[in-house]
């Protein structure tokens, strides 16, 4: 059951957007939708994990510190997730990567990420990398309510593959997430406006009015078209279409390889092999491609990037839309092939929705607005959070824990591509057509090609070509133990279902006999095993470990200073005379020795050797207090300023931590 | 009748044969009218709303709090909605239901016209 309500307590279940450069996380809670802000205050999360040779680094911390680690700061794991190694666009995307890929050698191909952890050589599949994102979010939302968040949906392009989905359902598994479900980024975004101008008719127009809009979705690695119908509350998904692998990090590293040309031509050296500059190039050219969405000019500026060059570029808006209008231009072609499925004239549209960052650039827009004839568009929604909005509302959809109104929303998904297996020739025969709604399953029968042949392999595609070859192997299957007769006779029954996350289950029955094969496309081709998932699981629980036993360093490390400091500051306002010069002597002895250990260790102790010195300063002060005590009982009302919670003993203060008064203890004078 | 039919391969039996295979299966096959709750002569628009309200009802994601089975259950009927909804809404798919074809004889009749009207590509069976 998602929603287990614990203790009586309610349990929220959250929405994330997992992004290819940024993530989002949101929440239904008091009866709508609130978007998590970080740590750091912000309410996208970059979605960068790095490891210093100390510890790892999450989000924005990671992020931050990119120029100066670049080969251990991992980011774009949604461009690996689900592919091969082999796959070309990895095989291109690799030479952008300042971080290192590798195959892991299996038939399967997996892609793993490589970085160097405390002298160590680590790897890394994308899935693990997204997971940590994902915890990350989970974090975020578990701070905001105070509890723990297991349940989540997360979004993936409505154009991923089967492969990619299970990939990312993994990664929330790996995160220790009950994932939900896998829901479409449009889809998601769609529920967003759907809910944004519901509130604003103020539901006037109640009954069955039909809408049709289009979701362009274009984010910093992906771009989705999704055209849907809503009716009052039921969101019925008509048509899909994009291109998993275009969005920002495309047009920045356009920008990138332009900068680097012009800085050949005028310096004659080649700063491509230089991570560091390349990363601290590339951070500039993100910035100006956003100013360029509002200003018509930039000047990319680097100080001393490169064999002590600097680095200084004008670049205007038209030069900027130059460099990536074929990409712009690409763009397009999605869109008609969406309003095609969906059998809508363009006039039908009733509302163009922008989501996704990179709709923030003018030449976007402007090339979809002329391609409906001038149309207005609607950016009326937030395009960075309307996806982790849109996913919290259907988290409290799946889980039953939104009001009312929400729960009577239905959202109708449909299959992003065509399903099929192989047939004689190498021709694909589609069993679930493009655009189905989902859940669903279809069957058909298949015969043998041969005579007496007693054995049948179904192998699984997903794609639109009429070759399979041209399509997405999904995975095989071999139906064995077919009464051996003339070809055409055995009637074989093959059935696809595809789930409510878009995942594919296939089953083939022999008529005859009875016999069933059947896979789910979970341990074929770059899918990780149970097993995997669940190492990976451990590991990252491990990781969880370190990552608190890091902290908890940093807090002994953090007390002992401040102790130290307050210490120094008390011995100073003690008045000489009632001190003895010789515990004097001997207390800053003692802490000369302890600022000498922390000078050393303060990169390698542990949390307990920092609280045994904390405690071994802490005893020698007290003896002296306590000494000063009998002589000055002034001193002690003025530690009585001190807030209460600081007056226990380990602080300076002199109750000790059950409580008890240490003055009361003082009888003995030495 | 049908080893009759390997005795005497004559036509009228073997029509005879198909018909009552025909019937059979029109007796077995789902009433697409009753699983969207509409009368059959229900327009395209009253089978539209009909699907989205009984969607509505049967979507899995509506039945979160039941057990394993019952969800099972809901998505099992959802599909047949589905299905129904795209036979009833498709005006070729729909002409056949009429004639009392079930879904896989109108899938069969379906494809043979494909084939029929498109190249012409000999179908092997499975490899």
């Amino acid at each position: 059951m998602p929603d287990g309500a614990d203790d009586g307590k309610k349990s929220y279940s959250m929405g994330i957007d997992l992004g290819t450069t940024y993530s989002c996380v949101g929440i239904f809670k008091d009866g709508e939708v609130q978007i998590i802000a970080n740590d750091q205050g912000n309410r996208t999360t970059p979605s960068y994990v790095a490891w210093t040779d100390k510890e790892r680094l999450l989000g924005d911390a990671a992020k931050n510190q990119v120029a100066s680690n670049p080969t251990n700061t991992v980011f774009d794991a949604k461009r690996l997730i689900g592919r091969t190694f082999q796959d070309p666009i990895v095989q291109a995307d690799l030479k952008l990567w300042p971080f290192r890929v590798v195959s892991d050698g299996s038939p399967d191909d997996k892609p793993l990420i490589e970085v160097m952890y405390q002298d160590v050589a680590k790897k890394f599949h994308p899935e693990e990398i997204s997971s940590m994102i994902l915890t990350k979010m989970k974090l975020t939302a578990e701070a905001f309510v105070g509890q723990r968040v297991r349940n989540a949906v997360i979004t993936v392009p409505a154009y991923f593959n089967d492969s990619q989905r299970q990939a990312t359902k993994d990664a929330g598994e790996i995160a220790g997430l009950n994932v939900l479900r896998i829901v479409n980024e449009p889809t998601a975004a769609a529920i967003a406006y759907g809910l944004d101008t519901k509130s604003k008719e103020k539901k006037t127009k109640s009954g069955e009015k039909e809408t049709n809009i289009l979701v362009f979705d274009m984010g910093g690695g992906t771009f989705d078209v999704s055209i849907l119908t809503i009716t009052d509350t039921v969101f019925e998904v008509k048509a899909t279409a994009g291109d998993p692998h275009l969005g920002g990090e495309d047009f920045d590293n356009r920008m990138l390889s332009y900068c680097i040309s012009e800085f050949r031509r005028k310096h004659k050296s080649d700063p491509t092999r230089n991570q560091r500059a390349i990363r601290r190039l590339r951070t500039q050219c993100e910035r100006a491609k956003r100013q360029l969405s509002t200003q018509t000019s930039v000047t990319i500026e680097v100080d001393s990037l490169h064999e002590g060059q600097d680095f200084n570029l004008r670049l205007s808006r038209a030069k900027f839309e130059e460099l990536c209008m074929d990409y712009f231009k690409k763009a397009m072609e999605p869109v008609s092939q969406c309003l095609g499925d969906s059998g809508l004239p363009k006039s039908q549209i009733s509302d163009v929705v922008l989501v996704g960052g990179s709709t923030r650039i003018p030449k976007v827009q402007e090339l979809i607005s002329s391609f409906f004839n001038g149309k207005q568009l609607c950016k009326e929604i937030n395009p960075d959070e309307a996806v982790a909005y849109g996913a919290a509302v259907q988290a409290a959809i799946v889980s039953g824990t939104g009001t009312e109104e929400v729960e009577n929303m239905l959202l109708l998904d449909v299959a992003p591509l065509s399903l099929g297996i192989e047939m004689a020739g190498g021709m694909m025969q589609k069993l679930i057509e493009r655009n189905s709604t989902i859940p669903t399953n279809k069957s058909q029968d298949f015969t043998t090609a041969e005579d007496y042949q007693d054995y049948v392999e179904i192998k699984v595609y997903e794609g639109e070509r009429a070759m399979v070859k041209d399509n997405n192997y999904l995975g095989k299957f071999v139906l064995t133990g077919i009464p051996k007769t003339l070809r055409g006779v055995p009637k074989i029954k093959v059935t696809f279902n595809v789930d409510s996350n878009g995942i594919l289950e296939v089953t083939a029955e022999d008529m005859k006999t009875h016999r069933k094969g059947e896979i789910q496309i979970t341990n074929e081709k770059g899918r990780l095993s149970q097993r995997d998932i669940e190492r990976m699981l451990q590991d990252a629980e491990a990781h969880k470990e370190e990552d608190d036993l890091a902290r908890g360093e940093m807090m002994a490390r953090e007390s002992i200073t401040v102790y130290m400091r307050r210490t120094r500051k008390a011995l100073e306002d003690i008045d000489s005379e009632k001190i003895l010069k010789r515990d004097r002597e001997r207390l800053e002895k003692k802490m000369e020795e302890v600022d000498l250990w922390l000078d050393e260790h303060s990169n390698k102790a542990t949390k307990e050797e920092f609280e045994a010195k904390q405690r071994e300063l802490e005893s020698a002060m007290n003896t002296i207090m306590l000494k000063i005590n009998r002589s000055e009982s002034d001193f002690w009302e003025q530690q009585a300023i001190l807030p209460e919670n600081e007056k226990t003993i380990e602080q300076g203060g002199y109750f000790l931590d059950s409580g008890l008064d240490i003055r009361d203890l003082i009888e003995d004078p030495d | 009748l049908e080893s009759l039919m390997s005795w005497h391969p004559v036509e009228s039996v073997y029509h005879k044969v198909e018909e009552a295979k025909f019937l059979l299966r029109k007796h077995k096959r789902k009433n697409y009218y009753e699983v969207l709750g509409v009368p059959s002569v229900a327009s395209h628009l009253e089978i539209k709303k009909a699907y989205r309200e009984r969607a509505a009802e049967w979507h899995p994601d509506k039945k979160s709090h039941l057990d394993e089975a019952a969800r099972k259950n809901a998505e099992e009927m959802f599909k047949t909605i589905g299905e129904a909804y795209e036979i009833l809404t498709d005006p070729a798919k729909k002409e056949l239901y009429e004639k009392g074809y079930d879904l896989e004889g109108i899938n069969e009749q379906i494809e043979l016209k494909k084939r029929r009207t498109g190249c012409c590509n000999g179908r092997g069976g499975c490899c």
